[in-house]
């Protein structure tokens, strides 16, 4: 097994109490890593091997000197895209589950909270961070309002026919053209126009 | 706290060129947060605009380092109703047959627009209440309930911030941006809520709440880490691919005083009492931390 080597470029890191912010620029995305998990990806430089890094978790943070939380640690970091190279590690007994890991620690008396844990968060762009609206509620959204405008008398015929028309129809082309804002914004038109109820 | 009250958004009508022959064409101006934005539109759509275009700011001004234009205007159709135009530096964003809904659709893009230029300050999406002097800010994109949640809280009794960003500052404070309040049942357009133009002074943020709507849901909150609470923000910022480190850092600032929350929730007006009455349960995350039990060793 190669030694574990950390990705380092196109990061950068904002360090909190007991938890670290590591923002990969590349892929736009933020972790929050707790401090087993920061220590390894600190740790991992390539030549250390994983007993070496599970002895530095022991000096650091008082953890027993056990593999299988660098090797979890490492799993976490490797599925969060901070390794350079995958870990080799083949599933069996090399790997323990969390439960497992946990249980190990607990047994060993160390807290549960120095299992490794990673939270990660895709950095929006500014369309994104704007609306939560996906294909598929734009979809249903549309269908939605269709089916109860048609069964709309004052669809056809009433004061407010033309606008409710011409906004469903720009609602189907926005919708088409992939411009879901908008299309909430013309179905919020027709429910208007013809009394609908609320999405 | 804040250095100064500064109103830095006013409107300006210039007498402008015809945009089309026989049409009286005005431009709107508007200035903050370092952005300049101006909208051509014609004399009897005018009403229409949001005024002013871009809230108040409790920020100092400093020199406009960006300018973007806007339009909004009407095409009359022989054998159809007349269509309301929107666009952005020449491109179209929305044409709807309804002049509010367009006008709309143009303040929302105006504001975005803003939000994602500055560099005067982080936007987040969010709704922002104040409470006892402190912030309680809900993060979340539209159409995630932020406006009527918001409006229950200050049914309840807490001050109107912003239902749309929560708008940090270098050093972590949350600074209204204080919009008429818009409530997504029916139609917006005829819910305005007016809730006091005055900017108020900026708050430190006090608590943080990732809530999500489900019908039926159980209010059932789960303290958040100080990390899991920073990504409920950075999640819901807006320029933060354009301004990674300052956005982050901006966050930490703003989080470190906060205590973060997450629930699923149902109705707005019970959720506004599930979170005034769990805020008056727990001491906050300053004190917490001072007694020695936040952070790590939370769930």
């Amino acid at each position: 097994m190669t030694n574990p080597c950390a990705r380092r470029n196109d990061i950068f890191c904002e360090n909190l109490d007991a938890e670290t912010i590591v923002y990969d620029k590349a892929k736009d995305r933020a972790h929050s890593l707790n401090r087993t998990v920061m220590l390894v990806w600190e740790s991992a430089d390539g030549q250390r091997t994983v007993e070496d890094i599970a002895a530095i978790l022991h000096r650091e943070l008082g953890i027993p000197a056990d593999r299988h939380v660098v090797l979890l640690a490492l799993q976490e970091l490797e599925k969060a895209s901070l390794l350079q190279e995958p870990v080799p590690v083949e599933a069996g007994p090399e790997l323990l589950s969390r439960r497992q890991v946990a249980r190990k620690l607990a047994l060993a008396g160390a807290s549960v909270a120095m299992l490794p844990v990673i939270a990660t968060v895709l950095a929006p762009t500014p369309a994104m961070a704007a609306s939560m609206i996906t294909q598929q509620q734009a979809g249903q959204d549309l269908t939605t309002v269709t089916g109860q405008a048609i069964a709309n008398p004052n669809f056809l015929v009433g004061p407010e026919a033309q606008t409710a028309q011409a906004d469903l129809g720009n609602a189907m082309l926005d919708f088409s053209t992939g411009n879901y804002n908008a299309e909430i914004q013309q179905l919020d038109g027709v429910i208007q126009a013809l009394g609908l109820p609320p999405l | 706290m804040t250095e100064s009250m500064a109103t830095t958004a006013e409107d300006t009508v210039l007498s402008p060129p015809a945009i089309a022959a026989g049409t009286s064409v005005v431009t709107a101006r508007c200035s903050a947060y370092g952005i300049e934005v101006a909208v051509d539109t014609s004399d009897d759509l005018f009403g229409y605009l949001p005024s002013p275009l871009i809230p108040p700011s409790t920020m100092r001004e400093s020199r406009t380092r960006q300018r973007i234009g806007f339009a909004f205007t009407q095409t009359r159709c022989a054998d159809g109703p007349p269509l309301f135009t929107v666009a952005e530096e020449g491109v179209q964003v929305l044409s709807s047959s309804d002049a509010e809904l367009a006008a709309r659709v143009l303040e929302s893009q105006i504001h975005l627009k803003v939000a994602a230029l500055t560099d005067q300050a982080v936007f987040v999406h969010a709704g922002v209440v104040g409470l006892d002097g402190r912030a309680l800010v809900i993060p979340g994109p539209s159409r995630s309930g932020k406006s009527t949640l918001v409006d229950a809280l200050v049914s309840a009794g807490a001050t109107y911030y912003s239902d749309e960003y929560a708008v940090i500052d270098v050093d972590g404070r949350i600074h209204a941006f204080p919009r008429e309040l818009r409530l997504r049942d029916g139609l917006a357009r005829d819910r305005r809520v007016s809730l006091g133009g005055e900017p108020t002074e900026p708050l430190e943020a006090a608590w943080v709440f990732n809530l999500r709507y489900q019908a039926g849901a159980v209010w059932e909150p789960k303290e958040l880490t100080p990390g899991q609470t920073l990504l409920t923000l950075l999640a819901n910022s807006v320029a933060v691919r354009r301004r990674s480190e300052v956005t982050v850092r901006t966050l930490r600032l703003a989080t470190a005083p906060a205590q973060g929350w997450y629930s699923l929730r149902a109705d707005a007006a019970e959720t506004a009492k599930q979170i005034l009455q769990l805020i008056n349960r727990t001491p906050g995350a300053t004190q917490a931390r001072s007694q020695g039990h936040a952070g790590e060793d939370r769930p």
